[in-house]
């Protein structure tokens, strides 16, 4: 299956060659994770990777993902107060 | 003669340096029509004051590709130009003069290797075998390198421009580029002080100019201009025809075909002007005669500084800012041996249309993930380094800084401790101020401080604290013996019931190191808190660490303190 | 016994008759309100009738710092404006970082409280325990940054400078106080008080310490606080690397990113003005407030073209009210809005959400375009910073219209319902839609719809101090009181910048709070003193007539959201109101009981104003 990831703030700098918010299309065997997708894409390092959405929902790294799914990744990122 | 400048090209060129004639060179090889245009003369900036080396070696790993071809293509060029280059290819030589460096030049040389590098550590037997002139003693080992060598840069750069005028291109000399503009047409239109031209295609290789050519232009370049400083003796009895440099990287030496020895080195800082200073050269001078003994008597003949731009990790700028307008520059004072094969490589890039992929790893954006967007480049050997140093303290791979700022640092020089400063990391919170006061006095203020941070504009500001000089100016003018060395190392401290408050040594720190203290009614300076800087400890970015300093940061220190203590007063927080 | 942590005295300053008088405070009320928010709060409600005009020469406003600024205690550099609020009526507590708050503390005084009404405009310069009043006629009309410069040459090169910029001299209800330049202490309107009282600008120079009861105590304290905000990936991550401003395109993707006033939670123009890009193309370099290791401040500068300029931000909060809100998506118009209300000394999050309401009215044909000179519709970045403008200056009816806020615009043109806030503050760039945290703090806030004071979206997005879905109902009411409202009410009093709190908790707090005080600060106390602060705000309001029907939400946030990948997602409000103020303590006209408020011993502070 194909899904799109988008990487964000500081984790953009693993993948320089991809302008601001360039999807990068990944093909993955079904029944794939979020997890999966991830190692293929950033390679093991988990933690750096605080919050990840899928089509816009926020989902834990076990989620299961579908065809043509949106995920987008960000490292820990705040804001306001706390 | 200069010709006129004409109203268009197919490429146009800014900068008669190396890099600039020899892509004017090999354009005109491919029939391009080529307009050059230089402010001074061929060669009158960084590249005719080169230091000559054609090297391979002691380079960072995204160069060596580059400066393996370019050996290859030195071997021919002197039959390709049509010219005596006076290249001499026996070797270069890195000299290991102290027993920190041996460790640090063989990993380094398994790394060159690991890239194909034909390079080796020579013994200390080894080297004095192959330079007999070398004085034993001051010597450890060294790496060697033996394709790497030297050639005169003024000629290789005269040569490229007059074979590029003999197969058509027009140089314009004593002409200025103010600017640039990308059209509509898809050309780009230069203003210049001889008027307008437009082109298809256009390369900046401005070398010092470039920077604030480009900021005109709207394009933004992580540079800064560093000055190189290079002396020559009068002509010598043959000593030795390889190339050399020291492992501290502050000392440079060749002889040149007529016997004079070209040598350079010492301190390398931000300026804007090429003048030479007496410090750095006296230092270079007797660093080279403590090598080579036989130099020690023989009269120096000229002096001079040429600037080149830095990056901010040590390595050049060779990209597009846009589709047909190319840009060469940032070669840290390494970039002689480049500059040909650059040239060509532009060349190859106006005529294809695409970058070419040995200049792949080069582009101006890999700067765009760092955390500072203002620099302090070094430009030396050690830039390579120093950006590590500055990397670590942007995020991490976690985002996270490290919790010990001392571990960023891969190395200390061999100085004594002292509180090591580097304004470029400073935030301007002043929590350095405040934690000395706590440690000192007990109490959070903002006067009668140790050390205190100085604002410059906006975005400058660092601390100026008391450097611990070697010749102290403040002790020699204390008439009673108020200031004295104490505690480890070479801490000055005020011994209290000394100290009449008479002020003459506030006055004669010219670093901003001493204060008066109202309440106490003597001076007060940083004691280094007994070894364990409370400043230091409660710097969170990292600006101010106690480390052992070497000589060339130290007087960077000093020179920076000297131009920043007057704002103390400015109140500019 | 020295006063430790606190100088232990108040300036008071008499603005009519030119008089100024140190004076102590009862030293007894830092364990009851702990200071700057909630000791000014406290010291205001026993000074002033909450039911006063805000804007009349009776009004007071105070100028405080806490116990922790400028004793050197991480991020401890804030200091509070508080008054009742010209802008919405409430309390206000508006704070800001930078170095006026602890050169105050060093001057010698936690407090500086302003009354009365100068005939001229006029500053004052306390230069340690010298008060002097100067005419500020030359200074009426510069900008604060002119103001800063010119002030600290007729003083002291080293003096901080408080001031107001010509916002708040014309009485712009969207004027904020300026410290340092470019550091504004914002929300509520606070700067009109100045401006009402003739007050131009407040010079200090301090020569002074902060005595530390236990230097030793309160050092390892600090260097463990330091410690572990160092060691934070956001503290000391992403704040420095982007900035806040790193949520547009976080909040945007999860569909909660407020767009064209509110019509829309998605905007397709996020990416150009994220925080990623303000990195690539505005940013200079990072700065830092006193004693600060977090350096969130962002130096930047529009190098080029019709929006040049240069200053510090945008942060988050206005990239988003003159970007999304505005449907703006030109960066550079975003930071020459934002540079703009620095130099008129306007709040940038009401200023851009008031624009932006003026376009939903303009679009709608509810204001005709000759009162506004221009067509002033969504996405046009030209007419916003020309709205800007004519906000700043007040210039014509319109401009004036502009320049006190959005209720007062919305109402004027008889639709007071395309006013995005609550208690005529606007709200920040959380949709309440999405999420239900957000919705139950914008209702309930003391100030009106401010985030700062509840910004649960660190439990609801990050999972800072827990997780909990946006759209949970479920224990929102505790989590809204306790650990964000209450928590910022304790925070905001010490000194300390709310900004730490992903880093370090009320455990740290107060364990550089003691020794620095050598009073009984515990963790368990701060959780009460918290309470008792937000329930004193409380008491103000509801003398200044506030009652459960302003704990409210716009209409447009009880509909569905139109689309996006929260469609159909609304603010459930009804659904917890009541349970809130049960939780408070409060009975169901949200009142406090008189149990509670014993609880808190604030039985006699309600009586005294009775």
């Amino acid at each position: 299956m194909e899904v799109t990831v988008r990487l964000f703030a500081s984790l953009r700098r693993h993948r320089p060659d991809l302008a601001l918010g360039q999807p990068l299309t990944c093909q993955l065997p079904e029944r794939a994770t979020l997890a999966d997708l991830i190692q293929a894409v950033l390679g093991p390092l988990p933690d750096e990777v605080a919050i990840m959405l899928v089509n816009g929902q926020l989902q834990a790294g076990e989620q299961v993902l579908s065809e043509g799914d949106r995920v987008s990744l960000w490292p820990p990122v705040a804001g306001g107060a706390l | 003669m200069t010709p006129a400048l004409p109203d268009s090209s197919e490429v146009a060129i800014i900068g008669g340096g190396l890099v600039g004639c020899a892509a004017a060179y090999y354009l005109t090889q491919q029939g391009a029509s080529v307009v050059l245009i230089e402010q001074n003369g061929v060669g009158s900036g960084a590249s005719g004051r080169s230091g000559g080396g054609v090297r391979q070696s002691a380079r960072a790993a995204a160069e060596i590709p580059l400066a393996i071809q370019a050996v290859a293509l030195f071997s021919g060029l002197a039959d390709e130009l049509g010219l005596d280059i006076e290249y001499v290819q026996r070797g270069n030589l890195r000299l290991v003069e102290s027993v920190d460096y041996i460790r640090p030049m063989q990993v380094d040389i398994a790394r060159q290797q690991g890239q194909g590098l034909n390079v080796r550590w020579l013994e200390q037997s080894e080297v004095c075998e192959l330079a007999p002139a070398l004085q034993r003693e001051s010597l450890l080992g060294a790496s060697f390198c033996p394709t790497d060598g030297h050639a005169n840069p003024l000629k290789v750069t005269a040569g490229f421009a007059a074979a590029a005028r003999r197969r058509g291109a027009r140089i314009l000399t004593g002409c200025s580029v103010t600017g640039f503009r990308q059209l509509d047409s898809g050309l780009v239109q230069l203003a210049t002080t001889a008027g307008r031209l437009r082109a298809r295609n256009v390369i900046i290789a401005a070398g010092a100019g470039t920077a604030r050519l480009c900021q005109a232009s709207g394009f933004d370049l992580p540079l800064a201009n560093m000055r190189y400083e290079s002396l020559v003796t009068e002509a010598v009895r043959p000593l030795f025809d390889a190339m050399f440099g020291v492992a501290s990287a502050d000392l440079f030496f060749r002889q040149t075909r007529h016997g004079s020895v070209h040598f350079g080195g010492g301190l390398v800082l931000p300026a804007d002007d090429e003048t030479t200073t007496q410090d750095n050269l006296a230092a270079a001078a007797a660093h080279l005669a403590r090598l080579v003994p036989a130099l020690a008597q023989a009269n120096l003949v000229r002096t001079w500084g040429g600037l080149d731009p830095s990056t901010p990790d040590g390595i050049p700028i060779i990209d597009c800012l846009g589709d047909n307008l190319l840009v060469a520059t940032g070669f840290c004072g390494h970039g002689f041996a480049l500059g040909p094969v650059v040239g060509r490589l532009l060349a190859a890039w106006v005529t294809r249309g695409q970058r070419p992929a040995e200049l792949a790893g080069f582009e101006r954006n890999r700067f765009a993930g760092w955390l500072q967007t203002r620099w302090t480049p070094t430009g030396s050997f050690e830039a390579v380094l120093a950006a590590v140093a500055t990397q670590a303290n942007a995020p991490g791979p976690n985002g996270a800084h490290s919790a010990d700022p001392a571990a960023a640092l891969p190395q200390e020089g061999d100085g004594p401790h002292v509180l090591v400063i580097d304004p470029s990391m400073c935030t301007g919170c002043r929590s350095c101020e405040v934690a000395c006061a706590i440690h000192h006095d007990r109490v959070a203020r903002p006067t009668q401080l140790r050390i205190q941070v100085a604002y410059e504009r906006d975005d400058a500001y660092s601390p100026i604290v008391c450097l611990h000089c070697e010749e102290a100016y403040c002790m020699e003018a204390c008439p009673f013996e108020a200031l004295a060395r104490g505690g480890p190392g070479s801490v000055i401290q005020v011994v209290d019931k000394n100290c009449t408050g008479c002020l003459l040594c506030v006055d004669a720190c010219p670093y901003g190191g001493i204060s008066y203290a109202d309440d106490k009614g003597v001076v007060i300076k940083c004691d280094l808190c007994d070894g364990q800087p409370a400043c230091a400890a409660y710097c969170a970015p990292g600006a101010i660490r106690f480390r052992r300093v070497d000589p060339a940061t130290w007087d960077g220190m000093k020179q920076h303190a000297t131009q920043h203590a007057r704002l103390l007063s400015q109140g500019l927080t | 016994m020295n006063i430790s942590g606190y100088t232990g005295a108040l300036l008071r300053i008499d603005l009519s008759r030119r008089q100024a008088r140190r004076e102590p405070w009862d030293l007894g009320l830092a364990e009851r309100f702990v200071g700057g928010r909630g000791l000014a709060s406290y010291l205001l409600y026993r000074e002033q009738d909450p039911a006063a005009d805000a804007l009349g020469a009776e009004s007071k406003f105070i100028l405080g710092t806490g116990p922790l600024t400028g004793t050197g205690a991480v991020a401890a550099s804030r200091y509070v404006v508080v008054c009742k609020a010209p802008l919405t009526g409430t309390i206000a507590c508006s704070n800001s970082g930078g170095f006026f708050g602890p050169e105050l503390k060093f001057a010698g005084y936690d407090f500086a409280i302003f009354e009365g009404r100068s005939e001229t405009p006029v500053y004052v310069w306390i230069d340690d325990g010298r008060v002097e009043f100067r005419s500020a006629e030359k200074l009426w009309g510069l900008t604060p940054a002119a103001t800063d410069e010119q002030v600290r040459r007729e003083t002291s090169l080293m003096a901080k400078v408080a001031c107001i910029g010509p916002g708040g001299e014309k009485r712009s209800l969207l004027a904020g106080v300026v410290n340092d330049r470019a550091r504004l202490a914002a929300r509520s309107g606070v700067g009109a008080v100045l401006g009402s009282k003739n007050l131009k600008a407040v010079a200090v120079r301090g020569a002074g310490s902060v005595c530390l009861a236990d230097p030793e105590a309160f050092w390892l304290a600090a260097l463990d606080a330091l410690k572990k905000i160092v060691n934070d990936p956001v503290s000391f991550g992403s704040f420095r690397a982007y900035g806040t401003a790193s949520l547009v395109n976080l909040i945007n993707e999860m569909g909660a990113y407020p767009t064209r006033n509110f019509l829309e939670e998605v905007f397709a123009g996020a990416m150009p003005t994220s925080g990623e890009a303000i990195r690539d193309e505005l940013l200079l370099r990072n700065r830092a407030c006193f004693a600060c290791p977090i350096a969130c401040t962002r130096v930047t500068a529009v190098k080029d073209g019709p929006y040049q300029g240069r200053g510090e931000g945008p942060e988050y909060e206005t990239t988003w009210s003159f970007g999304a809100l505005c449907g703006v998506s030109d960066l550079k118009a975003i930071a020459k809005a934002h540079y703009l209300c620095c130099d008129y000394g306007l709040d940038a999050m009401s200023a851009g959400a008031t624009v932006a309401c003026a376009m939903e009215l303009f679009e709608k044909g509810y204001v005709p375009g000759s009162d506004i000179g221009f067509a002033l519709r969504f996405g046009d970045a030209e007419a916003m910073v020309a709205a800007v403008r004519l906000m700043g200056e007040r210039r014509g009816p319109f401009g004036a219209l502009l320049a006190d806020g959005s209720y007062r615009l919305a109402a004027h043109y008889g639709h007071p319902e395309l006013f995005m806030g609550v208690k005529k503050l606007e709200m920040a760039a959380y949709s309440p839609r999405v999420f239900q945290g957000m919705a139950l703090h914008y209702a309930t806030s003391n100030r009106g719809a401010c985030h700062v004071r509840g910004n649960t979206v660190a439990a609801e997005l990050y999972g800072i101090p827990k997780y909990v879905p946006p759209e949970t109902l479920d224990g929102k009411e505790e989590m809204v009181r306790r650990p964000f409202q209450n928590s910022t009410a304790f925070v905001d009093s010490t000194g300390i910048c709310l900004f730490s709190k992903f880093a370090i908790t009320h455990r740290e707090i107060v364990s550089m709070l003691a020794p620095a005080t050598g009073l009984d600060f515990t963790f368990d106390k701060s959780i009460v003193q918290g309470d008792r602060i937000w329930n004193l705000e409380r008491l103000f309001n509801l003398r200044a007539g506030f009652a459960a029907a302003d704990d409210t939400l716009p209409e447009r946030m009880l509909e569905p959201v139109p689309g996006g990948p929260r469609a159909g997602s609304r603010a459930q409000l009804h659904q917890n109101l009541q349970t809130y103020y049960a939780l408070r303590g409060w009975d169901e006209r949200g009142v406090p009981t008189r149990q509670k408020l014993e609880e808190l011993g604030l039985e006699d502070t309600w009586q005294v104003c009775r």
